[in-house]
């Protein structure tokens, strides 16, 4: 009996020695919470058609946890991993983060080619590089160009730009176009696109030595909210809600704040049939939103192979252009993006040169050092702040008294005043 | 003598051994090191770091999870006490010999049972957006309202709008249970009592009740089980958010958040052993008040 079991065993242990994957020598895995990088690991193939590349697309529902256990234990741990803007600070510090400042990396010549705000995410808190950026998510204000012709008397970016340049005029704009349309169209679709600008200007982030700050960039948020509703600028509809995707087919809104990849991944897939429709114009200030990092893993057998392709994805300026012409996507490279400039424009944006666009306005947005908390401490400020925009607090003061409350309740070990 | 015919031989170790192998590695060995790391301050990328009971001391006081239990009771409440009341007269009126088409509403009203809560929190929430939801569309165009009503800004509301996503979705399965609670008492109980002189509604409190007890208190149980894990249904309708003002956010939600989108898994795994001993003492006192009263009776 005793024989038989043992046997049993033995067998099973070679079934499952012989099933776990073995990586050669010229094999890299990837893990990315989005598909996108499926075009960059095609082009990095093609390249280097002897590297084999497993690239696994991993849910973003369970790509953080997934990640942070196959980090922790090392176990099938990936040899590139990708990481959101929303959750990059929590990770950036980390040793499983291979640091690329020094040789044989060098990223650190290699990253004076990307904007300066995607620099503030490379590196961790001592200034070492950690992870890469391939994507500009710098913003802009799309805006309706058959609304704007109605009730500015231009389509122009440049002049609409001109109108826009303080959040005074677009909540000015705003008021006119409400009450000339007959409460038909607002300005914006809700806070947030309030919020989104503001959040590019703070100085400071929200953790500063273990201590909560409130920038005065953040408390702005509320007075601002406060006159765009006294302006009945916003159309009080939530991001991604259907009613939100239906306002951008109606034309029921002027202006949508946005990051690049709101192009294509936000208005031509939710309006496909407004191409033609859309302007970009440049809103009371430059802003950035979201954005995909990729890190090698430290622990990797393959960590020159995995460093290959963070470079090809997040320096290679031919691949850069090719992704920018093919997939209409803005970059993180700035040489990459002024060479393509010329040649993109966007028939959604009625011809516009969308890349002149951006070019310019990465230039103006701010670098930000954020916290680990900041990706937590900003979803807890805009949930509060849905409910302070629908009228749910009577004062700021309540308002910042019940933030104050929730950010010590979901992390005790922060002081705060 | 019995005794005496069995064969005591080992082997049957063997062939129980697989469900115990499965349940220490998959079962007991998770719910131990799940306390242990309650124990913990942990973000699952750094060593656990040993800080004894300061998590347990830390939720009894934390306002979040408090009125997280309290969402999650008051929902729980508000959607069990009219599913077990109309399941359980559903069942009675589907076992009277003589219905016709008994069978079909017994699957109709199962049918609910069988969509992914999921779905119907989402369903739920597209039929309750203020600007292009159904709901308003429909009480715009009868004339009810003048202006949309923005449903999801009313804490009570949604409260209430999960517990009657509950409620449809268990009624059905509640009415099975009790239709094979009911199909078990013999039928001699009530021609006694109707041949005694007794109506319908003494035979149903005075005979069909207390013989279904068992089959109640089992109901309540797993309901109250079930229903302190509410998750799916307050997620999706609010995007994960559990507004407003927190009035949807259930405790596992605040577990989730916690653990999962915050990576403070010590205190998630805190929350969870916290539920867990809610989850046992209110199983206990459902049943000894149960059996306090069979005795009365």
């Amino acid at each position: 009996m005793r024989k038989k079991v043992g046997t049993l065993a033995a067998v099973l242990s070679i079934c499952l020695i012989g099933c776990s994957p073995e990586e050669d020598d010229n094999e890299i895995t990837i893990w990315s919470f989005t598909d996108e990088g499926e075009y960059a690991v095609a082009a990095f193939s093609e390249k280097y058609p002897d590297v084999k590349v497993n690239f696994q697309f991993i849910p973003s529902s369970q790509y953080e946890t997934k990640l942070r256990s196959a980090l922790s234990t090392g176990i099938r741990a990936p040899d590139v991993f990708a990481l959101e803007a929303q959750y990059v600070r929590k990770f950036i510090d980390h040793p499983s983060l291979e640091s690329l400042s020094e040789a044989p990396y060098d990223a650190e010549a290699l990253i004076d080619s990307h904007y300066e705000y995607i620099q503030g995410m490379e590196r961790d808190s001592n200034g070492d590089v950690r992870t890469v950026g391939y994507q500009g998510t710098t913003g802009g204000f799309y805006f309706r160009r058959d609304l704007a012709e109605e009730y500015l008397g231009t389509d122009d970016p440049k002049e609409v730009s001109e109108m826009i340049e303080t959040w005074d005029e677009v909540f000015s704009i705003s008021k006119r176009v409400y009450e000339e349309s007959g409460g038909t169209v607002h300005g914006l679709p809700n806070w947030n696109s309030i919020g989104q600008v503001q959040d590019a200007l703070v100085n400071q982030a929200w953790v500063v030595d273990d201590k909560l700050i409130i920038d005065q960039a953040k408390r702005d948020v509320l007075d601002l909210v406060d006159q765009a509703i006294e302006a009945d600028a916003l159309a009080m509809l939530d991001d991604w809600s259907p009613g939100w995707t239906a306002s951008m087919q109606q034309g029921s809104v002027l202006f949508y704040p946005g990051p690049s990849w709101y192009l294509q991944y936000v208005l031509q897939a939710n309006a496909p049939d407004t191409s033609g429709l859309w302007g970009l114009a440049s809103g009371p200030a430059a802003f950035s939103g979201g954005g995909t990092f990729y890190s090698v893993y430290s622990g990797s057998d393959n960590k020159d192979l995995a460093w290959e392709f963070v470079k090809f994805y997040g320096f290679d300026v031919d691949f850069l252009q090719n992704l920018a012409v093919d997939e209409q996507y803005y970059t993180s490279h700035r040489g990459a993006n002024e060479g393509v400039a010329d040649e993109i424009t966007s028939d959604f944006l009625a011809g516009q040169n969308y890349f002149e666009f951006f070019n310019e306005e990465s230039e103006n947005v701010q670098a930000v050092v954020r916290s680990s908390f900041d990706g937590d401490i900003n979803d807890i400020f805009n949930e509060l702040m849905d409910s302070y925009a629908r009228g749910n607090f009577h004062s700021q003061e309540e308002f910042w008294q019940r933030f104050k409350r929730d950010v010590q309740t979901y992390f005790p070990e922060l002081t705060i005043e | 003598m019995f005794i005496n015919r069995i064969n005591k031989g080992n082997c049957g170790y063997f062939f129980i051994a697989p469900f115990f192998i499965v349940f220490l590695l998959f079962g007991l060995y998770p719910i131990l090191y799940s306390f242990y790391l309650s124990l913990t301050n942990w973000d699952g990328l750094n060593d656990p770091e040993f800080i004894g009971l300061a998590n347990y001391t830390r939720a009894i006081i934390d306002p979040l999870f408090l009125q997280s239990l309290f969402n999650t009771f008051f929902i729980w409440i508000v959607s069990v006490v009219p599913q077990l009341t109309v399941s359980l007269v559903l069942a009675v009126i589907l076992t009277n010999t003589f219905l016709i088409g008994k069978d079909f509403f017994r699957a109709v009203y199962f049918f609910p049972n069988i969509v992914t809560a999921a779905s119907l929190g989402l369903l739920v929430s597209l039929m309750f957006d203020w600007q292009t939801g159904s709901v308003n569309q429909l009480l715009m165009s009868i004339g009810f309202l003048d202006q949309a009503i923005d449903w999801k800004n009313n804490a009570l509301f949604m409260q209430m709008l999960v517990s009657a996503i509950l409620f449809f979705q268990y009624f059905g399965y509640s009415m099975l249970i009790y239709i094979a609670g009911l199909q078990g008492i013999s039928p001699e109980y009530a021609e006694a009592a109707k041949v005694d002189g007794a109506s319908k509604i003494q035979i149903f409190f005075k005979i069909t009740v207390p013989l279904l007890k068992p089959i109640i208190i089992f109901q309540v149980i797993t309901s109250l089980i079930g229903g302190v894990q509410i998750f799916d249904q307050p997620y999706m309708l609010t995007e994960g958010s559990g507004s407003p003002n927190h009035a949807t956010l259930t405790s596992v939600m605040y577990l989730y958040r916690t653990a999962f989108e915050q990576g403070r898994f010590g205190y998630g795994a805190t929350i969870a052993f916290c539920l867990f001993v809610v989850i046992v003492s209110l199983s206990v006192i459902s049943y000894l008040v149960s059996r306090n009263r069979s005795k009365i009776a």
